[in-house]
């Protein structure tokens, strides 16, 4: 990482390290901006209505998505869904994902009555983007009939669909929690001790071993923080960790 | 017969699917895979309109052959439990639970012992208690959020299929919320496992309330971070759970 600045002044080291994450993401939520173009461009009214793009546009999408996943690192499944109503079940997904080294088409159950219901209209992948417009990133969460798995998922609006619309979308990414995890630990490690802790006080990672990712900062009595920086775009935070931590 | 080749559609990519296709011990009988898919539809866990994946991959994932497979969804056919559709966007499809679903329910724990019963308990109560307190440490406001809508859901169902769904899915977002990754795909398979028992322990009006007001103090422990509180909660509604389960295998499982 080119954030190994060895500036003497702790502060700006901090800075460096808050610029370093941010970068971590940044050709993601380039091409989700990208992406949440082209999905703008579609009949998302009429997908709403019949539950899923029309073939064309389903394609547009499609190809789109496939590309994402296959050329940017980090990405393990690219998609869009859109919603006109309450619930996931009033609403549309498309999703690829990356299986065995192959790009295929991940299927949600958007049936609130199976175990397997996916209501994406309660996620906040989903749900943040739609609120605020901003560009928004997930820490890592066990997407529960999704994945299944630990997933960071990176989320941006589709211009020209809001709340007070009719349709919502949002295009999203998620990616390898585990090597984003990794990532993030290389980017801390010239500024260790250091945590980086998202926008409800948790932390995404940290070089100490007493503080595990996902972890509530105010759960743990011996933590407290030195210096912060914002990071960028993303409402979290990089602080270093006073001496007497742990 | 026609089916939708479904090479690139990743049916099978939700834990919950993987867990009910898993390959069978008792390989190669047709009554075996149709006895499986049967208890899956009849517990609710494959809802009405739920598409499986085609008859090549769901055969390759039972490690049966497709001969054996087709076998097996003529006799779901028969039941009235699938329908098949052909041509594009064809596929079966699951029509709903069957009318005697007792009788499903009851197939399935008669051999249970009470041995069985015990061990899957301690299971449970294993992962759900290391679930809960690693939750109160752990849980984002996302997760408080799904586990207050999930015991919304255990408070609002009135029979033994929705309290059942309602307990698993809280379950499920419960090792979610611990953010453990072997947590929650356990909770999944508990899910799959111990279905049969808690579908016929919620067939009593007073278990479904006495659990769904236990789920409604475990979410309030989370949320304010208390530890203990929230494993003692998720033990104690494991133990209400199993110790219904057990007084009703021991009265035959009749509902006194």
């Amino acid at each position: 990482m080119e954030a190994r600045m060895t500036t003497p002044n702790q502060h700006d080291s901090l800075e460096a390290v808050a610029r370093a994450v941010a970068d971590l993401t940044q050709p993601v939520f380039a091409r989700l901006e990208a992406l949440a173009q082209e999905v703008s461009a579609l009949d998302l009214r009429q997908a709403v209505g019949r539950g899923r793009l029309d073939d064309h546009d389903a394609a547009v999408v499609e190809s789109l998505a496939v590309q994402t996943v296959q050329t940017l690192d980090l990405v393990s499944g690219a998609g869009m869904a859109a919603t006109a109503g309450e619930t996931s079940s009033d609403g549309v997904m498309h999703w690829w994902i990356l299986r065995d080294g192959a790009v295929v088409t991940k299927r949600h159950v958007l049936n609130p009555a199976s175990d397997s219901y996916y209501d994406f209209s309660n996620l906040r992948w989903f749900t943040l983007p739609a609120s605020s417009g901003t560009n928004t990133l997930i820490a890592p969460y066990i997407d529960s009939w999704g994945t299944d798995d630990l997933t960071v998922t990176a989320a941006v609006l589709v211009p020209g669909s809001d709340s007070a619309r009719e349709v919502t979308a949002v295009v999203a990414v998620d990616l390898n929690a585990r090597a984003y995890v990794q990532a993030v630990e290389d980017v801390l490690r010239s500024a260790a001790p250091a945590v980086l802790i998202d926008g409800e006080g948790r932390a995404v990672c940290s070089t100490e071993p007493d503080i595990e990712t996902g972890v509530r900062l105010a759960a743990l009595p011996s933590w407290s923080a030195g210096e912060t920086a914002d990071v960028l775009g993303l409402g979290w935070t990089v602080a270093s960790l006073d001496a007497t931590t742990g | 017969m026609t089916t939708r080749p479904d090479e690139g559609i990743d049916l099978l990519s939700t834990l919950t699917r993987r867990v009910l296709f898993a390959p069978l011990a008792d390989h190669g009988r047709a009554g075996a895979v149709a006895e499986r898919l049967r208890t899956a539809i009849t517990l609710g866990i494959l809802a009405e309109n739920e598409q499986l994946p085609s008859e090549t991959t769901l055969a390759a994932q039972f490690n049966i052959s497709p001969v054996t497979l087709r076998d097996a969804l003529t006799a779901l056919r028969a039941d009235g439990l699938v329908t098949t559709r052909r041509g594009r966007g064809g596929g079966t499809v699951v029509s709903g639970p069957l009318p005697d679903q007792r009788r499903v329910l009851l197939d399935q724990v008669s051999g249970l012992s009470s041995i069985d019963l015990r061990d899957q308990a301690d299971w449970r109560r294993a992962v759900s208690v290391e679930a809960a307190r690693l939750a109160a440490r752990r849980a984002s406001r996302e997760d408080i959020g799904l586990l207050e809508r999930g015991s919304a859901n255990a408070r609002s169902a009135t029979d033994a299929v929705s309290a059942r769904r309602a307990d698993s899915r809280y379950f499920i977002q419960l090792a979610a919320a611990s953010q453990s990754s072997q947590l929650s795909a356990a909770s999944i398979r508990l899910q799959v496992e111990y279905a049969p028992v808690l579908t016929l322990t919620y067939a009593e009006a007073r278990t479904r309330e006495d659990v769904a007001a236990l789920l409604t103090t475990l979410t309030t422990a989370v949320q304010d971070a208390d530890v203990e509180a929230a494993g003692l909660t998720a033990a104690r509604v494991v133990d209400l759970v199993a110790s219904r389960a057990a007084s009703l295998r021991a009265n035959g499982w009749k509902h006194a």
